[in-house]
C-alpha cells in the first residue's frame, strides 16, 4: 500500500478535511463524554441528533468563515444577529436535549454536561487559527476528564479523537501556516490523510500499551483506595448524588440539584438518574422535631421505575460488602451467619403503582424506632414481625461502596444499625428503621463508610407464610389495585379464576405459585413492554418475564383476592469473597413481594422462582434447589429457626402441606431461591466468568466480549458503562474484576486473570506492532520513478536517462549545450512528476502538451516548442547552440508557471 | 548582518496545550489510578516529543545549496537556486528556506518547498532577486532553514552560512548610435586607428628577411628579384586607447545618492569602457591619484571586470582634484589615443585645467569632456550664483568645444543613450 503521495488539490478541500477533522474530534469528545451511545433506553435518533447537534457550532463558525466578513453594514448587522440568535437557540436546544437525556435516566450528570457543553463550545473557536490551541487543549481535557469517570469504550473513541487531532492539525498547518491563502492554493492532503492515520495508529499503540500495562497497577487499586479515602475516588462525580461534604456539592447547587434535606421534590428526584437501578428520596417533614429521642415520623416518597429492573443491568459494580461482624462492645453471636445465592437485601417496598409510568411509589409507613445512645437505632418491639422472632439476630458490617444508596440495603430483618464511626454522620444524623426494616438513613448513606447491623437472616426461599388470622393489613392502600382499563386486564377476574376455592392467605399464595409454576416462564431477556398493557401481555398473552412482571403481577392478583400485598425491591444472592466477606453488586437487583399475613407480619416471597425458566432465553439459568451449595445454611440458629417456623406453621395444621416444612439442612426442597441461582450439580459459578459474559452482552456492544473488562466497555470502570454510575465510581466493575481476578480462592479467577492476561498482552503486543508499521510507513521514501528510456536514439555516446530522482543528473554543469538542453527537460521532468496529471511516465513534451490539447494553447505551445528543440538537439544534425539553451529554459519556465 | 534579521512567522498551533494536558492527564492518572489517563497522557507527551525528536535530527542532517551569480549590474533580476538535500532518514515536509537579498533593499526572500522532501532526496527551487540598489558589494544571505512537523507543532530553525558577497556593477549604457541605420560607429573610437606595423591584413611595406620571421611572411616573387629574402610588413590592429578619468574629488560631487554627478561619471564610465573594449580597444580608467584608484590599460572581458570591479568601490571622497590627477597621469594620455574626462562645475573655469586638455590636444590626443549641469544636480556644497549655473554649464561647454575638445553635457535624469547618440548624430 502506497501511504504518502504528492498530489495537490484546492484549499476548497483542505477547509473540507479540516472541518470534517475537527467534527470528528468534537464528536468522539462528545459521545465518549456522554457515553450515549451506550445507554440501554437510548434512542439511536437521539444520539445522532446529538452528534449533529455537537458538530453545528464548527460547521457554523466555518460557513461564516467562508462567508467572509461582508462589506455591507445592514448584512453584517444582520448576520451577527442571526448567528447570535442561532447561539441561543442552539445553546437552548443542547440544555434542553442534555435535559432530557437525564431525565430519560442516562447518566448525563451536570459535570459531563459541562464537559459536553465545553466541546461544544470549541466549535466557536475559529476566530483566529491560534485559537486552536485553546481548542485542542479543552477536547483533550474534555476527553481525559471522560477517562478518569471511566466512561465506556474508550477505545472506540479514541480512534476518533486522535485522528481528528492529527488530521485537524496537520491540515491547519497547511492551510494556515504553510500555504496562508488557502483556497487559491493547492495544498497537498495526501500526505495530510497518511499523517493522521500514522499518528492514530501509533498513538493508539502507546495508548493500548500504556493502560495495559498500567490497568492492573491502578485500576485495581480503585475499590481499595475508594474505602481508604472515602471521597477521593468520587471527587470526580460531579451532580452526583454524593454526600454533602463532597466537592461535588458546589456543581450540585450551581445546577440546581435537590438539596438532601428538601422535602419531597418528586419532580426534581424523577428528572435525576438513579446511579443504581433504585431512586429513593425523602426527607423529614416541616416541623418534625429531629432529635432522635422521640418515635419518628418521616415522610418519604419513594419510586422505582420497572424498566430500571427490567431493563438488563450487568452491572458489576459493587453495591456493598458485607461481613458477619459484631462492633465493639456488643456481644458477638454465637452463629455465623452466611449469606447465599438466594438472599434478599431489601432496599424497601411500594404500595402504589402508577399504571401510566409503570412506577411503583408511595411507602409511607411511619417510621418509628428508639435512638439509642450509643447512636444506634433499634426498632420498637412492636414493629418486630412475629416470624422472625424465632431467628436469631446476628451482627453483620456492611461496606457502603456506592454515594447514591438512600437507604441501607439490609437483608431480612434488621433489628439495629448503625455507623461505626459516629462522627462521620456528624451532628444530627440518625437511622431509623420502620417496624417493615425499611432503614430510612438521614442523611444519605456515606461511600467508604462501614455500618453495623444487627439482622435477623432470614432463609432463602420463604414458602407460604404460616396460618394466621387472615386479617388484611389495616392499610387500605396495600390492597389497591389499578384500573381494568388502564391495565387492560381484568385482575379480579383473572384473581377469581386463579383463587378458586382458596380461602386463606397461604392457599391463595399455593394457588398462585401453581398457577405461576405451571404455566409462566422466567426470562432474563423479557424486554419491558410498557404503554400500559404490560400486564396484559404479561398474563395472557406472552406469560414470559423477569422478576418485575412476576411481583407486579403477584402483588395485584393477590390484592385482587384481598391480600395485602406491596413490592419489594432491593437485591438477591451475593458473591464470596477470599477474605470472607460477600459482595453484592448492582446486576443482582431484584424485586419480590410481602404479603400481609396477619399476626406475623410482613412475609416476603419470591414470584420469579416459582416459574421454570424459558428455555429460549439463554440467560436464564435454572433455579437452585434443596442441597445446592449456594442455599446452604451454616447458621444453625436459621435452621432452628426455620425449623421453628415450620412447626408454628404445623400447629395451625399439622395435616397442611409438607412444603411448609424446611429440611433438616435448612435447604428448601423445591426451587425456590433466586432465579439466578444454579441447578443441582451444576459447576459452582463463576463469578468472573459471568461478568465476563455480562459485559460481552451489555452496551458495549459486540467489542466488549472481544476485549477483557477495561479496553472497551470495561476500561470505563464497568461492564454496563452509563447504565452504571460512572463518575468516579470507587467500585468499578473492572476494578472489582481485578479484586476478583487478585483472589486466589475466587472459583475460576486463575482462568479469567490468564486470558486477561493473554489478551493484554496481545493487545501491547498489537498495539506496538502497529506502531512499528506505522513508523516505517512514514519512513517510506517516495516511490522513484523507474521511467529509463532514453532520448538518445543515434546511439552515440551514454543514453540519458530521464528521472532518476536519486541521483539527479543536472546537478552537475552541462559539458556542452546539449546537456544545457537536456538538463533543462530532466528539471522540468522532475517537476511534472511531482503533479497528478503527469505521474505517468511521459516521454517527451508532446506527450505531455496533448494533455492539455483544446484547454491551454499556450501550455500545448509551450510543449510543442519544447520538443522541437529537444527534438533538434537529441535527434538532429546540427550542433545545439546558447539559443536553444535559453529558448529550452524560456519555455520549461512558461510550464511551471502554468502548473504553479 | 546577523541572522536576527530573519524573521518566521510562527505556526499557529502549538504543542505547548497538548504536552500541558498530557502531563496533567499521567498526574491525574495515577493520582486517580485511571491507567486510560496516564494512557492518554502518555500518548500526548510521547507523540509531540517524537514529533519534535525527529524534526531535530532530520533538520540537523538537512544540506542547503545555493547557486547565484557572483557579479549583477544594477537592476538586474538575477535567479538564485536553493537546492537541498535531505541526507537523514526522515522525511521532511515543507522546508522553507529563507535568506536576506540585500541588492533587492535587503528583502528577505522565503523558498517553501511546498512538498514532502523523502530521504536522500534533493530538492531545488529558485527565487529571482532584483538588484534596486546602485552599485556595491551587497550580500545574499544570511540564510536560514525553517522545517516544522507535518502537524505544525514544532518549528526547527538552523542557520547555515555567513552572506556571500554579491557585487552589484553599474548600469552599462549603450552609448554607441545605432548601428542598423548605417552611420558611423562611434564619434569618439573610430577615429582612433592609426597607421602601424602590425599583424593586420593590411599590406604596409616589405624589408629584408631578419630572423624570427615567419616563413609564411616571405615574399617570394620579390626575394626571387632581389636575391634576398624579403618579407612582408602588414598594417599593425588599430589599437586606439581610451583613458577615462573620473573625478572622485569630495568637493566635486554633486547631487545626492543615485542622481549624484559621481553615479553619472560612474555609469558613463563603464558605458564607455565596454564600448571600447568592445571594438578591441584598451582601455585606462584612473579614479584618484594613487594606484589603488586606477585600472592599467587593457582589453578583453577579463580586464572590463577589473574596471567594473574599481567602479562598484569608487567614493567621492578623494583629497586630490581632477586637475592634480590629470596633471600627474598626464603621459598616460599617448598621442592618438583618446580621453574621457568628467568635469564637474568647480572645473568649468579652471584655466589651469583647460591648459591640460589642451595640451593632450596638441599631442593629437582626443580629449572628451563630460560636464554635469550644475542646474539640475543638487548641491552639496555651496554655490552663490545659481541663476549663472545653467549660463555657466553651457558656456563651458562652448568653451572646451572652442578649443577643440568635445563635449557633452549631462543633466540630473537624463537618457545617457540619448545624450550622447543626439551629439553623435
Amino acid at each position: 500500500m502506497r501511504l504518502f503521495y504528492d498530489d495537490y488539490t484546492t484549499g476548497r478541500r483542505g477547509d473540507l478535511l479540516l472541518l470534517a477533522a475537527d467534527c470528528a474530534t468534537i464528536l468522539a469528545a462528545v459521545l465518549f463524554a456522554t457515553g450515549a451511545p451506550f445507554h440501554a433506553h437510548e434512542s439511536p435518533w437521539d444520539v445522532a441528533l446529538l452528534g449533529v447537534w455537537a458538530v453545528i457550532p464548527r460547521s457554523v463558525a466555518k460557513f461564516l468563515e467562508w462567508l467572509g466578513r461582508p462589506r455591507d453594514f445592514l448584512l453584517s448587522v444582520s448576520l451577527s444577529i442571526a448567528f447570535v440568535v442561532a447561539v441561543t437557540l442552539l445553546l437552548i436546544a443542547g440544555w434542553e436535549m442534555l435535559d432530557l437525556t437525564m431525565a430519560n435516566d442516562q447518566p448525563m450528570r451536570e459535570g459531563t454536561a459541562v464537559l459536553v457543553l465545553v466541546s461544544w463550545g470549541c466549535g466557536f473557536l475559529l476566530c483566529h487559527p491560534r485559537s486552536y490551541r485553546l481548542h485542542d487543549f479543552l477536547l483533550a481535557a474534555v476527553v481525559l476528564l471522560a477517562l478518569l469517570q471511566r466512561m465506556p469504550a474508550p477505545f472506540l473513541w479514541m480512534p476518533l479523537f486522535l485522528l481528528g487531532i492529527a488530521v485537524s492539525a496537520s491540515s491547519r498547518h497547511l492551510l494556515y501556516d504553510v500555504f496562508p491563502g488557502a483556497p487559491p492554493t493547492r495544498l497537498n492532503l495526501q500526505n495530510v490523510r497518511a499523517l493522521g492515520l500514522v499518528f492514530t495508529v501509533a498513538s493508539l499503540g502507546v495508548f493500548a500499551l500504556v493502560s495495559s500495562l498500567l490497568y492492573p497497577l491502578l485500576d485495581a487499586r480503585v475499590e481499595e483506595s475508594a474505602m481508604r479515602s472515602g471521597h477521593r475516588a468520587n471527587w470526580f462525580a460531579w451532580g452526583r448524588e454524593s454526600p454533602s461534604a463532597s466537592p461535588a456539592s458546589g456543581w450540585r447547587r450551581l445546577f440546581g440539584g435537590q438539596d438532601p434535606g428538601e422535602p419531597s421534590g418528586v419532580d426534581a428526584a424523577s428528572r435525576r438518574r438513579p446511579q443504581s437501578v433504585f431512586s429513593l428520596r425523602g426527607g423529614v417533614p416541616p416541623g418534625d422535631d429531629d432529635d432522635g429521642s422521640e418515635p419518628r415520623r418521616i415522610g418519604f416518597t419513594h419510586h422505582v421505575r420497572l424498566q430500571d429492573l427490567a431493563a438488563p443491568r450487568f452491572d458489576s459494580r459493587k453495591v456493598l460488602v458485607a461481613r458477619a461482624d459484631a462492633p465493639p462492645g456488643s456481644p458477638r453471636s454465637t452463629s455465623s451467619w452466611t449469606p447465599d445465592g438466594g438472599t434478599l437485601w431489601r432496599v424497601i417496598a411500594f404500595s402504589h403503582f402508577d399504571v401510566e409510568t409503570a412506577t411503583w411509589r408511595e411507602d409511607s409507613e411511619y417510621v418509628r424506632g428508639e435512638w439509642g445512645e450509643d447512636r444506634r437505632h433499634r426498632v420498637s418491639e412492636e414493629n418486630a414481625s412475629a416470624w422472625t422472632a424465632a431467628i436469631e439476630p446476628v451482627w453483620i458490617s456492611v461496606d457502603v461502596l456506592l454515594p447514591v444508596f438512600r437507604s441501607l440495603v439490609a437483608p431480612y430483618a434488621a433489628i439495629e444499625l448503625g455507623p461505626v464511626d459516629g462522627n462521620r454522620t456528624g451532628d444530627g444524623s440518625f437511622y431509623l428503621l420502620d417496624r417493615f426494616e425499611s432503614v430510612v438513613p438521614y442523611p444519605p448513606l456515606e461511600a467508604g463508610t462501614r455500618y453495623w447491623a444487627r439482622v435477623r437472616p432470614a432463609p432463602s426461599g420463604m414458602r407460604p407464610p404460616p396460618r394466621g388470622d387472615d386479617e388484611s393489613h389495616p392499610d387500605a392502600r396495600y390492597l389497591e389495585l389499578p384500573d381494568a382499563s388502564s391495565t387492560q386486564v381484568d385482575l379480579r377476574a383473572t384473581a377469581r379464576v386463579v383463587f378458586e376455592g382458596a380461602r386463606t392467605t397461604r392457599e391463595k399464595v399455593e394457588r398462585l405459585i401453581a398457577w405461576l409454576g405451571g404455566e409462566f416462564r422466567r426470562s432474563t431477556s423479557t424486554t419491558w413492554r410498557g404503554n400500559g398493557d404490560h400486564l396484559r401481555k404479561f398474563l395472557v398473552d406472552e406469560r414470559v418475564g423477569d422478576c418485575t412482571y412476576f411481583s407486579t403481577a403477584s402483588a395485584f392478583l393477590l390484592r385482587a383476592a384481598g391480600v395485602s400485598t406491596r413490592l419489594a425491591v432491593g437485591f438477591v444472592g451475593c458473591e464470596p469473597e477470599a477474605n470472607g466477606a460477600y459482595v453484592v453488586r448492582n446486576r443482582n437487583a431484584h424485586a419480590w413481594i410481602e404479603v400481609w399475613a396477619s399476626p406475623h407480619g410482613w412475609y416476603p416471597l419470591d414470584p420469579t422462582t416459582w416459574a421454570a425458566p424459558d428455555p429460549g432465553d439463554p440467560g436464564s439459568l435454572a433455579a437452585p434447589t434443596a442441597g445446592s451449595e449456594s442455599f446452604r445454611f451454616d447458621s444453625p440458629a436459621v435452621a432452628d429457626a426455620s425449623r421453628a417456623l415450620s412447626a408454628g406453621g404445623a400447629r395451625d395444621d399439622e395435616s397442611e402441606d409438607p412444603d411448609d416444612e424446611l429440611d433438616a439442612g435448612g435447604a428448601p426442597r423445591e426451587p425456590l431461591g433466586p432465579w439466578r441461582g444454579r441447578e443441582p450439580g451444576d459447576t459452582p459459578v463463576d463469578t468472573a466468568v459471568d461478568t465476563a459474559d455480562d459485559t460481552a452482552d451489555d452496551g458495549a456492544g459486540g467489542f466488549a466480549g472481544l476485549f477483557p473488562d477495561g479496553l472497551f466497555g470495561a476500561a470505563s470502570g464497568s461492564g454496563r458503562g452509563p447504565r452504571e454510575p460512572a463518575s468516579g465510581e470507587p467500585a468499578s466493575g473492572d476494578a472489582a474484576g481485578s479484586a476478583d481476578a487478585a483472589s486466589p480462592t475466587a472459583p475460576g479467577e486463575s482462568s479469567r486473570l490468564l486470558r486477561t492476561a493473554l489478551v493484554r498482552t496481545v493487545l501491547a503486543v498489537l498495539g506496538a506492532a502497529a506502531a512499528l508499521l506505522a513508523v516505517i510507513a512514514y519512513l517510506r521514501p517516495r516511490r522513484k520513478h523507474d521511467e529509463t528510456e532514453t532520448l538518445d536514439a543515434d546511439g552515440v555516446g551514454a543514453p540519458a536517462t530521464l528521472g532518476d530522482a536519486a541521483d539527479p543528473p543536472w546537478l552537475r554543469a552541462p559539458v556542452d549545450e546539449r546537456e544545457a538542453v537536456l538538463f533543462e527537460y530532466q528539471r522540468l521532468q522532475a517537476d511534472l512528476a511531482r503533479t497528478r496529471s503527469h505521474r505517468l511516465a511521459h516521454q517527451t513534451p508532446v506527450e505531455h502538451g496533448q494533455r492539455f490539447r483544446g484547454r491551454d494553447a499556450e501550455l500545448e505551445g509551450a510543449f510543442g516548442l519544447l520538443h522541437r528543440i529537444l527534438y533538434a538537439v537529441l535527434y538532429g544534425r546540427r550542433r545545439a547552440r546558447d539559443a536553444d539553451v535559453d529558448e529550452a529554459r524560456k519555455q520549461c519556465r512558461v510550464i511551471r508557471r502554468h502548473l504553479a | 548582518m546577523t541572522s536576527a534579521q530573519l524573521e518566521f512567522r510562527p505556526n499557529s498551533s502549538s504543542a505547548l496545550p497538548i504536552l500541558a494536558i498530557g502531563v496533567i492527564a499521567v498526574a491525574a492518572g495515577f493520582f486517580h489510578a485511571s491507567s486510560g489517563a496516564v494512557a492518554l497522557g502518555s500518548v500526548l507527551i510521547a507523540a509531540p516529543l517524537a514529533v519534535r525528536l525527529a524534526l531535530w535530527y532530520a533538520v540537523k542532517r538537512l544540506v542547503v545549496r545555493r547557486q547565484a551569480p557572483e557579479t549583477a549590474y544594477e537592476g538586474d533580476s538575477i535567479e538564485v537556486l536553493i537546492q537541498i538535500e535531505n541526507r537523514s532518514f526522515l522525511p521532511l515536509f515543507f522546508p522553507r528556506v529563507s535568506e536576506v537579498f540585500a541588492p533587492e533593499l535587503h528583502a528577505q526572500k522565503d523558498v517553501l518547498f511546498a512538498e514532502r522532501v523523502a530521504p536522500g532526496e534533493v530538492a531545488e527551487r529558485a527565487y529571482t532577486g532584483d538588484c534596486l540598489l546602485p552599485r556595491g558589494v551587497y550580500g545574499i544571505g544570511p540564510t536560514a532553514v525553517a522545517v516544522s512537523d507535518p502537524f505544525g507543532w514544532f518549528q526547527a530553525r538552523r542557520d547555515l552560512e555567513a552572506p556571500r558577497p554579491l557585487k552589484v556593477y553599474p548600469r552599462v549604457h549603450d552609448i554607441g548610435i545605432d548601428e542598423r541605420l548605417g552611420e558611423r560607429i562611434s564619434h569618439v573610437l573610430d577615429d582612433l586607428t592609426r597607421p602601424a606595423i602590425g599583424e593586420s591584413n593590411e599590406f604596409f611595406s616589405v624589408r629584408e628577411y631578419r630572423v624570427g620571421d615567419a616563413l609564411r611572411k616571405v615574399h617570394w616573387g620579390l626575394t626571387a628579384h632581389r636575391g634576398v629574402p624579403v618579407v612582408r610588413e602588414h598594417a599593425r590592429t588599430s589599437t586606439g586607447d581610451l583613458t577615462v578619468f573620473l573625478d572622485t574629488y569630495r568637493l566635486a560631487l554633486t547631487g545626492v545618492g543615485r542622481s549624484s554627478s559621481l553615479e553619472y561619471a560612474v555609469k558613463i564610465a563603464a558605458s564607455f569602457a565596454a564600448k571600447a573594449l568592445a571594438r578591441g580597444h584598451r582601455v585606462e580608467l584612473i579614479a584618484g591619484d594613487d594606484e589603488t584608484t586606477r585600472v592599467p590599460a587593457g582589453s578583453g572581458s577579463a580586464h572590463f571586470q577589473r574596471i567594473l570591479d574599481l567602479l562598484v568601490e569608487v567614493r567621492p571622497t578623494g583629497d586630490a582634484s581632477l586637475v592634480e590627477v590629470v596633471e600627474r597621469r598626464a603621459r598616460d594620455v599617448r598621442p592618438g589615443t583618446t580621453a574621457v574626462v568628467m568635469v564637474s562645475r568647480y572645473l568649468f573655469h579652471d584655466e589651469r585645467f583647460l591648459s591640460l586638455l589642451r595640451g593632450w590636444r596638441r599631442q593629437s590626443a582626443r580629449v572628451v569632456v563630460v560636464l554635469f549641469d550644475a542646474r539640475t544636480f543638487r548641491r552639496v556644497w555651496g554655490h552663490s550664483e545659481d541663476e549663472q549655473l545653467f549660463l555657466d554649464s553651457e558656456e563651458a561647454l562652448r568653451r572646451f568645444r572652442a578649443h577643440g575638445i568635445d563635449g557633452f553635457l549631462v543633466s540630473c535624469g537624463a537618457e545617457l543613450t540619448s545624450v550622447f547618440a543626439a551629439r553623435a548624430r
